[in-house]
């Protein structure tokens, strides 16, 4: 029994291992290959999890066989089109200036239904809002709004809506992120500072952030939400 | 890119030293017991029941010396089966009947190349 469990655990590190190595696109987007691995990568860890007479090696080896295949597949479709072509399947575009290809959607056996469902999960609830649908190689359906039909954009608006970059969260939950401070190039002397401004201190605050236009969003705990200008935006350095 | 492509290479290494490593050995120490249990039929035959014994404990002690390498490569179920077959020989030595001891002999030989060709890279294992 204590066998079982500690190759139980053995086992899902490997597992966490496997997919860390495979990097963040395993989790997210599955090309056809990608999805064929996770399929397998759990049947095969799974029986020498199950069963003690099974040397764990008769596990871990297949693993590092679909790894060393993953990763020459990976590698040659990053050097080659056409590899990733076969590999993957290419992107097809069903919907081109709003008319639906219904040749394309044959080819890849879609019914209109199929295409109006994945509309409706890009968020398209009438087809006739849509100009532009592809069909990317993972599966899933990218659409885009007709331009007739899409809000304007700041810049054809004419407003300029400066640098807009990611917020760095420089207090989570009481700790403060010194990595993202160092980031922003202050250090924890200037944030405390600037919560003793406010009559408050890094322990008593739950979210602490700052955005790229130098504006501070502080949530102390038990609630109460404060956003104040802390760094000029011309200073903004990240 | 150099990351993944310095992984997949460490991890093909590592794995084809683990299948060389574990074939080699594998071969090595089941081409020996192959060899004593011949050796305990042929004293058998020339009805030398007591260096027959001797090679049949000289059989059991080799494998009890490498049965735990065995068991990080081989399924764990055929060392059974090889361990079972081995007490049987032993035991059925000093029966009057040698036919009981010809058939665990035989057994154990047999499970000992099941182990052997389950290892061994051919056509038909593969495929």
């Amino acid at each position: 029994m204590l066998t079982l469990f500690l190759r139980g655990m053995i086992l899902y590190i490997v597992m966490i291992l496997t997919m860390r190595a495979l990097g963040k696109r395993q989790l997210g987007q599955f090309q056809p290959y990608e999805f064929a691995m996770t399929i397998l990568l759990a049947d095969v860890i799974s029986a020498p999890m199950e069963s003690v007479s099974t040397p764990l090696l008769h596990g871990l080896l297949p693993v590092g066989a679909m790894i060393v295949v993953h990763g020459a597949i990976t590698l040659l479709s990053m050097k080659s089109d056409k590899v990733r072509a076969f590999v993957s399947g290419k992107p097809e575009v069903v919907i081109s200036k709003g008319v639906i290809n219904q040749q394309a959607l044959d080819r890849l056996c879609l019914s209109l239904s199929d295409l109006l469902e994945g509309l409706r999960g890009a968020g398209y609830m009438d087809i006739a809002e849509v100009g532009t649908a592809v069909i990317e190689a993972n599966g899933t359906i990218s659409a885009f709004a007709r331009s007739d039909q899409r809000p304007p954009t700041t810049g054809e608006l004419g407003i300029d809506a400066g640098y807009e970059g990611l917020p760095m969260i420089l207090i989570m939950d009481g700790r403060i992120q010194t990595h993202n401070l160092t980031h922003i190039q202050r250090d924890e002397g200037w944030l405390r500072g600037v919560l003793k401004r406010r009559g408050t201190s890094p322990e008593q605050v739950y979210l602490a952030s700052v955005d790229t236009h130098g504006q501070m969003l502080i949530q102390r705990r038990g609630g109460g939400v404060e956003v104040f200008e802390v760094i000029e935006p011309t200073k903004v350095v990240w | 890119m150099k990351r993944l492509l310095a992984l997949t290479l460490a991890i093909l290494a590592v794995c084809l030293l683990l299948c060389v490593g574990s074939m080699a050995m594998q071969h090595t120490l089941l081409k020996r017991a192959h060899a004593m249990v011949t050796d305990v039929f042929t004293y058998a035959q020339a009805e030398d029941p007591v260096r027959a014994r001797e090679a049949l404990t000289a059989m059991a002690a080799h494998w009890k010396r490498w049965s735990g390498v065995f068991e990080i490569f081989a399924d764990h179920e055929d060392l059974h089966d090889v361990k079972t077959h081995l007490i049987e020989a032993q035991l059925t030595l000093d029966y009057p009947d040698v036919e009981d001891f010809y058939t665990a002999l035989s057994q154990l030989g047999e499970s000992l190349d099941h182990l052997y060709e389950q290892e061994s890279l051919t056509w038909s294992n593969i495929l």
